[in-house]
């Protein structure tokens, strides 16, 4: 069990994370879901501790070090990897410091995706790239896979691609934390979502009683965030009257 | 036994191209130390009268301040192997990608510091012997060098003396 109880963190005076509490039990698939800068990134980071921040954050009821690190794996828009090796080196990389790491996941993913073994990684396409990120964060071996936009630059196919993969390869304890804006492209690989607004926790549902609401995720997401279907209609209005009043 | 170098800097980086700046580093220093045995040799020449004879009373210069700056050796290449130290941390934020991320949540927390500072920090070993090496060396020289009439005494000492 992954548990935030009243995580905040501040840049100067603005609050990323504003009193977070949340509880994600090995083998939920979660989306996270909120507008740039509602903290999704910062959330993400602190787990990881790569961000200093306020309150508790615990695996399994221990406080997140190296020891138990080893249990969280991180995929990234801003990547991870490393630009001028292969993806051979990498593996060995992972295999010296990760003891979990699942070498055959690896190879298996590396073939479905057709990505050269032996190619430096920053002569992929932006494409080939997510996808090894993705990969990389698949296979060390953790039981907390953290996502955070993996799939931005990935085309369509290859991001159905991806989800197909992804259910058919977890494991039942493993778990996957994916911070995405692509709401409808993932409703049906998670089962639960939890909405971000501001550095707050504002909504947090399960797939299931989204069904039993006869609700889609958009909707969920539209009325949690208190969107306005006809501000665009309002706005474009007022602007055509203001012409017709020049 | 094989020490693997690409074990001892950042991922990707080529250790070939740094040890090439810094035997660069150290020729230039070697270079630059040639400057006491020719500061040796015109305290030598100072000795005698141009008929060849050693002046009355003469005194070689002390050897310590025949060494003038060589103790900056060390100081410059400190100041270096920082900024080595410094670019082989900023390596993991380049290229389009951050393996910081990765570097800082390795179970082993000493992996992305060992990788950094390695190189710089025996780099720093290593210009201090030399430069101590080089001292040794002059030194045997200058009192090879020097008329025994004309050695002042303490010249050992007189190095390590704060002046």
């Amino acid at each position: 069990m992954l548990e935030l109880k009243n995580v905040s963190k501040k840049y100067g005076k603005h609050h990323a994370l504003d009193n977070v509490n949340l509880r994600v039990g090995r083998g939920e698939i979660v989306g996270i879901f909120g507008e740039n800068g509602a903290g999704k990134t910062t959330l993400m980071k602190s787990i990881l501790t790569l961000l200093p921040y306020q309150g508790e954050i615990t695996l399994d009821g221990a406080p997140i070090t190296r020891q138990n690190i080893e249990q969280l794996s991180f995929a990234t828009c801003e990547h991870s990897y490393f630009p001028n090796i292969s993806p051979k080196v990498h593996a060995e990389f992972y295999e010296m410091h990760f003891p979990k790491f699942r070498k055959k996941r690896f190879f298996a993913l590396m073939e479905f995706f057709e990505l050269p073994m032996k190619k430096v990684l920053k002569s992929f396409s932006t494409g080939q790239k997510n996808q090894f990120e993705v990969i990389m964060a698949m296979c060390q071996g953790a039981d907390y896979i953290l996502m955070d936009e993996p799939f931005a630059g990935n085309d369509v196919f290859n991001r159905e691609d991806f989800y197909k993969v992804l259910l058919g390869i977890l494991e039942p304890h493993e778990t996957v934390i994916l911070s995405t804006h692509l709401l409808e492209e993932v409703e049906k690989f998670i089962g639960r979502a939890v909405l971000i607004h501001g550095g707050s926790v504002v909504g947090d549902t399960t797939m299931e009683e989204l069904d039993d609401a006869g609700k889609s995720l958009m909707t969920y997401v539209k009325e949690t965030y208190g969107y306005q279907a006809d501000r665009v209609s309002r706005a474009l209005h007022a602007l055509a009257e203001e012409e017709d009043e020049g | 036994m094989k020490i693997n170098m690409e074990h001892h800097v950042p991922l990707g980086v080529k250790w070939q191209n740094q040890l090439w700046q810094i035997a660069l580093l150290f020729f230039i220093g070697f270079i630059a130390s040639m400057l006491i045995p020719s500061g040796i040799n015109h305290a030598y020449q100072e000795l005698f009268y141009m008929n060849g004879s050693i002046y009355e009373g003469a005194i070689m210069q002390d050897f310590a301040s025949l060494l003038g700056k060589w103790h900056m050796f060390v100081v410059i290449v400190t100041i270096m192997m920082v900024a080595f130290a410094v670019d082989n941390y900023m390596s993991h934020s380049s290229g389009g990608s951050k393996s910081i991320y990765l570097m800082k949540r390795l179970p082993n927390r000493w992996e992305l510091w060992r990788r950094c500072l390695t190189v710089p920090f025996l780099t720093v070993i290593a210009a201090i012997l030399f430069w101590f090496l080089m001292i040794v060396l002059y030194y045997f020289y200058y009192v090879w060098k020097t008329p025994e009439a004309c050695l002042a005494p303490d010249q050992w000492a007189k190095i390590w003396s704060l002046r």
